[in-house]
């Protein structure tokens, strides 16, 4: 009862966290409402962080809740995605919210039950919790998108979000109708029990329900043709809103996709395989046309985060295909990705808290004179996300493309090393419009604060994770998180 | 002993990267005062490791870590403090320190004072690294960091053109010899399946012969390379365009000598293959007579004594050639004593007649210089082989062997360089130091340098007077212990002693001559106009050969292919796939509008389609089941 | 194709399911399609003002207060919780202490919300914040 309490302890601080902050909103005391809302994830984070490592799988309470909520060794590797990506969000973000007056008490209680939602939805063991999860977390952040209510693009991104949301949370409930109808259960557990016990041909209904509730996590990763609000939603979200869904909530959403696929639905692999394939290569080639396109940085890295998307369905394909080695690819991936665009959009959150601009490719040139230290971390970010050699991103790539290549799909990787390659076109654009052009104005002071550190520490971050091995031998390794990611995984079976 | 191993080897990278902090501030005067008592750090470590092998201890040899360990492939961070690489690591130390300590003086001016200490102290841990590594891999990355060094440290006065040209030069023509290195290696890989030179040198003689000759032939284009043997020799002179400190000890006691210490380090190799040897003397002895004939009539302080420093490596390559690992070991040592100072003492001179560098334009200067008059003529002594000085032990020994190995025509020639060195050495001298005072013509007010450089400068000259009588004893003891102890003792004392009489008259009748010639030199306009002047004056037309018939046509072939194959290929695809791209992306782009209900129609055609594939996937299964 | 499938209960919900998507595709791209060929391209300016079943367009003089929305959704979300209460109180005893922990916990979180609610003015007419 104490241990299961103990487990359960981070969640529970996040939302008395999110209470408490919603009830201080009123206040005009002079309350850092950042740091107290960072504070509490942190402490959250440390409680998490002292059972990463020890294999244990638990149902908490089954006498009350059944087996609807796990702690395992996988949620608690992603629980510590999760609470250490809203942590830097938010800490990266700081100049950012000192300098917009319309981050008032309620924002951080929104981020904070977005965040439980986001933790609810890696431990969740069963398709309805799931579903609960999944619309706490999403319905805090349609009202983050709209938050900055004097924005029309914001409220225009909220409404659009809000309107195709919806349908996806509708089909996800169709879907989980139908699976309930075909094995009479929505327990994951249950659900594999009833895969296991029947002939491979008397799936049909599940499928078709799995299909369903793959549309609307897709739907909420982005992949292409569920794609066509990333972009006006991304770009309508106040800068902090679009980095939590950039990386946290995504990390959320993995932590679920790989649940359901890998652990109880594996056995019907052969089902998703094909879907799953043709998704991948929409959402490759949709999401390169769509970033292409894009004069708003914001806009293209909105874009380029369909690619992402991409690349990691690739990884899922080849588990579903038989390859659980590729899973941990997508963990690396996901923390790869999020290092590299955290640090990327720090840099546009930094430079929209100092000097409001409208972040296009124009507003960059030459930004390499007038900002060199920012430009160069910039260059490092934009190398690690088109997956240059000796960044993290490199080697995010390299382990999903390996893990492609072992399940046999050799043409989606060849597709997606091609897609890299065109990603060259517009994450290099920003570098050489940052280094190529002259730009009037001089060199702007570098100063130390929250905001730069963290950028700082993140370009650090992505080179050590790409030459990591090599030079430092005693601090952990991408060795090391891979080592963490299969750790993890192994609690699912 | 392990601590001072890494004392020795870690304190000149903890110098450098300090200095590097303030790499772009103005002068600090304590970046030179740390990086060179790190330095003195660093050479104390030496010394008690000196001490300790000395004394009868084994080999340091530790394994810091592991670099890579994939597959088969496994190559460990090691490092190995055996009786070679001591000896290397005192030379490297003491002149280093040495240097560091001057160049505070050297550089005082200098606006880069900082980016400059954290070069050179880059410089000997790259250098330490490249003498202690206890493997061929370690061996490289040390081999290619003194290269990288090297090439920031030439071009270190970037703004001049002539040294972006030769930093680029010497860096590119270190590039083509290491590519034979790493053919090198990766034979050595090939055959062997570790890079460890223990490993290597047990497996040497189970190897096939033309396994090794490959492999001897491809290392030895390495070190010809670092060490600028005909026909890769054109860089080290033009590399004089760097700081002087810099040629004292990069380009005179330490990096070029590196291609001599990989012959001597791979001995067990060349020990199996004489005929490689013997190639590798008789291109030694070629590059002595050579370089020492292009040094008679030059005009340009520096580069008479770089082409000095090529002739004494090529003496080095005959002793190395014939086996006679021990004795090229100890005139590198010797040598890079005599020829530090005597570059220290040219860039006293220098900075006395502010960068003048022709000695015609001097004369005269022993009246205002007189302490670095001293150490020029006592390191041009010991360049010149005259008794008791460093040079004659060690020079005089390589004559030595190449006679008692029967070879006369090596011994002939390298008597006759031996003449040509003292020869160029004490012009040289005459011209600078001796009679009328030609600088007033030209408007110069020297001045000796400041008081400490030249104390910096002493122990140099101490070493270059007793190294040889008061170390060879013990130190051939040391030393052959790995390394083949052949004495190379003239059997008839009277052979002996005519040899050693004949060289030291032979060598001062040089002298002797050179200072009646120059001592009142006027220009000889005369002998400027005859074809053997003109043809050592210009290099033996190599710079221009290379120019006309390597650079140019390379530049044209370069020009064609941008031309024809990068734009139209190369460019013309990548461009082509990202306006396929963008052209689609344009024609497309309704797709993406904006408008809500398209975004909707888009998610219900995404479902169907996954339906219709479900379906269609399901039943297709259940068919091939059922 | 397998008996069994066919045979399943649920297969011609399906079938008709699909229909249903289809049919809406169709529909929507078909009234579009249709309404754009034979629309009349009338672009005078009465024409694009808004119809207003004859009278003529004003501003309307008695606009209804978004807060009478707030106050419909805040009714809506507080009544419908009722309706857990109402098997509680009939199970009272037989779900005993744990029931009503439970409750008592479900109760707060509610009345976290209304604080808030309250706070935030909402309960108040023409304040708010």
């Amino acid at each position: 009862m104490i241990y299961e309490l103990f487990l359960i302890l981070p969640m529970m601080l996040i939302v008395l966290g999110a209470l408490m902050l919603m009830l201080l909103s009123h206040r005009e005391a002079p309350l850092n409402r950042n740091m107290l809302s960072v504070l509490i994830l942190a402490l959250a984070f440390g409680l998490t962080l002292s059972r990463l490592g020890e294999a244990h799988s638990v149902f908490v309470f089954e006498a009350i809740f059944g087996r609807s909520f796990i702690v395992d060794s996988f949620s608690t590797l992603f629980d510590l995605m999760i609470l250490g990506g809203a942590m830097l969000t938010l800490l990266i973000n700081h100049d950012y919210f000192k300098s917009r007056h319309y981050f008032d008490g309620d924002f951080f209680a929104l981020v904070l039950f977005a965040v439980f939602g986001m933790m609810a939805l890696s431990h969740a063991h069963e398709l309805i919790s799931a579903f609960i999860s999944l619309e706490i977390a999403s319905l805090s952040i349609y009202a983050l998108v709209g938050y900055n209510s004097d924005n029309p693009k914001s409220r225009e991104a909220m409404m659009k979000y809000v309107v195709l949301g919806s349908l996806a949370g509708a089909l996800f409930m169709l879907g989980l109708a139908l699976i309930y109808g075909a094995t009479g259960s929505t327990e994951l557990g249950a659900i594999a029990a009833h895969i296991a016990a029947h002939p491979q041909d008397a799936h049909t209904m599940l499928i078709i329900g799995g299909f369903f509730v793959m549309v609307t996590l897709f739907f909420k990763i982005g992949a292409v043709p569920f794609h066509a609000w990333v972009v006006d939603v991304y770009h309508g979200a106040p800068l902090p809103v679009t980095m939590l869904m950039a990386s946290t909530f995504k990390i959320a959403l993995f932590a679920v996709i790989l649940r359901i696929y890998l652990g109880d639905f594996a056995a019907l692999g052969d089902f998703w395989s094909l879907p799953l394939q043709i998704l991948c290569v929409l959402t490759l080639i949709g999401g390169s046309f769509l970033a292409l396109s894009q004069s708003n940085i914001k806009r293209m890295l909105a874009g380029s985060s369909v690619v992402h998307a991409g690349y990691m369905l690739i990884a899922l394909n080849a588990i579903t295909l038989g390859n659980f080695n590729a899973s941990e690819s997508i963990l690396f991936y996901l923390m790869s990705y999020f290092i590299s665009s955290v640090g990327a959009f720090g840099i546009l959150s930094f430079l929209a808290a100092h000097e409001h601009k409208q972040l296009t490719f124009e507003d960059f040139k030459g930004f390499g004179y007038s900002h060199p230290y920012l430009a160069a971390m910039m260059s490092i970010f934009m190398l690690s996300l088109a997956g240059f050699p000796s960044t993290i991103g490199f080697l995010g790539k390299f382990y999903i493309f390996t893990g492609a290549i072992e399940a046999g799909q050799i043409a989606l990787a060849a597709l997606g090393i091609f897609v890299a390659f065109v990603s060259i076109f517009y994450y290099f654009r920003l570098i050489a419009t940052m280094y190529f052009y002259d730009t009037p104005k001089t060199e702007q002071h570098f100063g130390f604060d929250t905001t730069t550190v963290l950028i700082l520490l993140m370009a650090i971050l992505s080179i050590w994770g790409g030459i990591g091995t090599a030079l430092l031998p005693y601090l952990p390794t991408p060795d090391a998180l891979i080592e963490l990611s299969r750790h993890a995984i192994t609690s699912l079976d | 002993m392990e601590l001072y191993l890494y004392l020795a080897l870690f304190s000149p990278l903890a110098g450098s990267l300090i200095a590097a902090l303030f790499g772009a501030r103005p002068k600090t005067l304590f970046t030179g005062v740390v990086t060179s008592a790190l330095l003195g750090l660093s050479l104390v470590s030496s010394t008690i490791l000196l001490f300790y092998i000395l004394g009868g201890g084994a080999a340091v040899h530790v394994e810091m870590m592991t670099w890579m360990a994939t597959g088969d492939l496994y190559i460990p961070f090691g490092f190995l403090v055996d009786q070679v690489s001591v000896t290397m690591m005192m030379v490297v130390t003491v002149v280093s320190t040495v240097v560091h300590v001057y160049s505070i003086g050297y550089m005082d001016h200098d606006k880069s004072f900082n980016r400059f200490f954290a070069w050179l102290s880059a410089f000997v841990f790259s250098m330490m690294v490249l003498v202690m590594s206890d493997n061929f891999a370690g061996l490289f990355i040390g081999w290619e960091g003194v290269g990288l060094c090297s090439w920031a440290l030439i071009g270190f006065w970037y703004h001049k053109e002539s040294a972006i040209w030769a930093a680029n030069e010497a860096f590119i023509m270190n590039r083509i010899a290491d590519l034979g290195m790493l053919i090198g290696l990766f034979l050595i890989y090939w055959n062997v399946g570790s890079l460890q030179y223990d490993r290597f040198f047990e497996a040497v003689v189970t190897l096939d012969q033309s396994v090794l000759v490959m492999i001897g032939i491809f290392l030895f284009i390495g070190a010809m390379g670092k060490s600028a043997q005909f026909p890769l020799h054109t860089w080290l002179a033009d590399a004089m365009e760097g700081p002087t400190p810099v040629s004292a000890l990069i380009h005179a006691a330490t990096m070029v000598t590196a291609g001599v210490y990989l012959v001597v380090r791979a001995n067990p190799l060349y020990e199996m293959i004489p005929e490689v040897g013997y190639f590798v003397a008789s291109l030694g002895a070629f590059v002595a007579m050579f370089a020492a004939s292009m040094a008679l009539v030059n005009r340009d302080m520096k580069r008479i004594i770089a082409y000095s420093t090529l002739s004494q490596l090529g003496y080095m390559f005959v002793a190395a050639g014939l086996g006679a690992y021990w004795v090229a070991l100890f005139h590198l040592m010797a040598h890079a004593f005599f020829k530090a100072l005597l570059f220290l003492g040219a860039g006293n001179v220098m900075h006395a007649m502010s960068d003048e560098l022709d000695p015609f334009k001097m004369g005269g200067l022993k009246k205002v210089m007189k302490g670095t008059w001293i150490m020029m003529t006592l390191a041009s002594v010991a360049l010149a082989g005259i008794w008791p000085l460093a040079g004659f032990f060690s020079k005089d020994l390589i004559l030595e062997v190449a006679f008692v190995e029967h070879h006369y025509v090596l011994y002939t020639v390298l008597l006759l360089t031996a003449m040509l060195t003292a020869f160029y050495s004490f012009r040289l001298v005459a011209l600078i130091f001796h009679g009328e005072e030609r600088y007033k013509e030209y408007g110069s007010h020297p001045h000796e340098a400041y008081t400490f450089m030249l104390i910096a400068m002493s122990p140099l000259a101490l070493l270059a007077v007793i190294a040889g009588f008061a170390f060879k004893g013990s130190y051939i003891d040391m030393v052959t212990a790995v390394l083949p102890a052949t004495e190379y003792h003239v059997h008839s004392p009277v052979v002996f002693w005519i040899m050693v009489i004949g060289t030291q008259l032979l060598v001062g009748a040089a002298i002797a001559y050179a200072y009646k010639k120059y001592q009142n030199a006027k220009i000889d306009k005369a002998f400027e106009q005859r074809p053997c002047y003109k043809v050592l004056f210009n290099q033996y037309y190599i710079p221009h050969f290379y120019e006309e018939y390597i650079s140019k046509p390379y530049r044209e072939l370069s020009h064609v292919a941008w031309k024809q194959l990068d734009l139209r290929v190369v460019d013309a695809t990548v461009d082509g796939i990202a306006t396929l791209f963008y052209k689609t992306g344009e024609q497309t782009h309704t797709m993406q509008n904006g408008n809500l209900s398209t975004m909707l129609r888009w998610m219900v055609a995404g479902t169907v389609l996954l339906l219709a594939l479900g379906v269609a996937f399901t039943v297709g299964i259940s068919v091939v089941a059922g | 194709m397998d008996h069994m499938n066919v045979a399943n209960p649920y297969f011609g919900v399906f079938v008709l399911f699909v229909l249903t998507f289809g049919a809406f595709f169709a529909t929507t791209v078909i009234a579009r399609l249709a309404s754009r060929a034979m629309a009349a391209k009338d672009t005078e300016k009465l024409k694009l003002t808004v119809y207003e079943c004859g009278p003529e367009v004003t501003k309307q003089p008695n606009r209804i207060s978004p807060q009478f929305y707030l106050f419909a959704l805040l009714f809506l979300l507080f009544d419908v919780e009722i309706v857990f209460m109402f098997p509680w109180a009939i199970d009272f005893k037989l779900l005993g202490w744990f029931g009503f922990v439970e409750m008592m916990l479900f109760i707060l979180l509610l009345a976290v919300g209304f604080i808030y609610a309250w706070k935030k003015g909402a309960l108040e007419w023409h304040n708010i914040k």
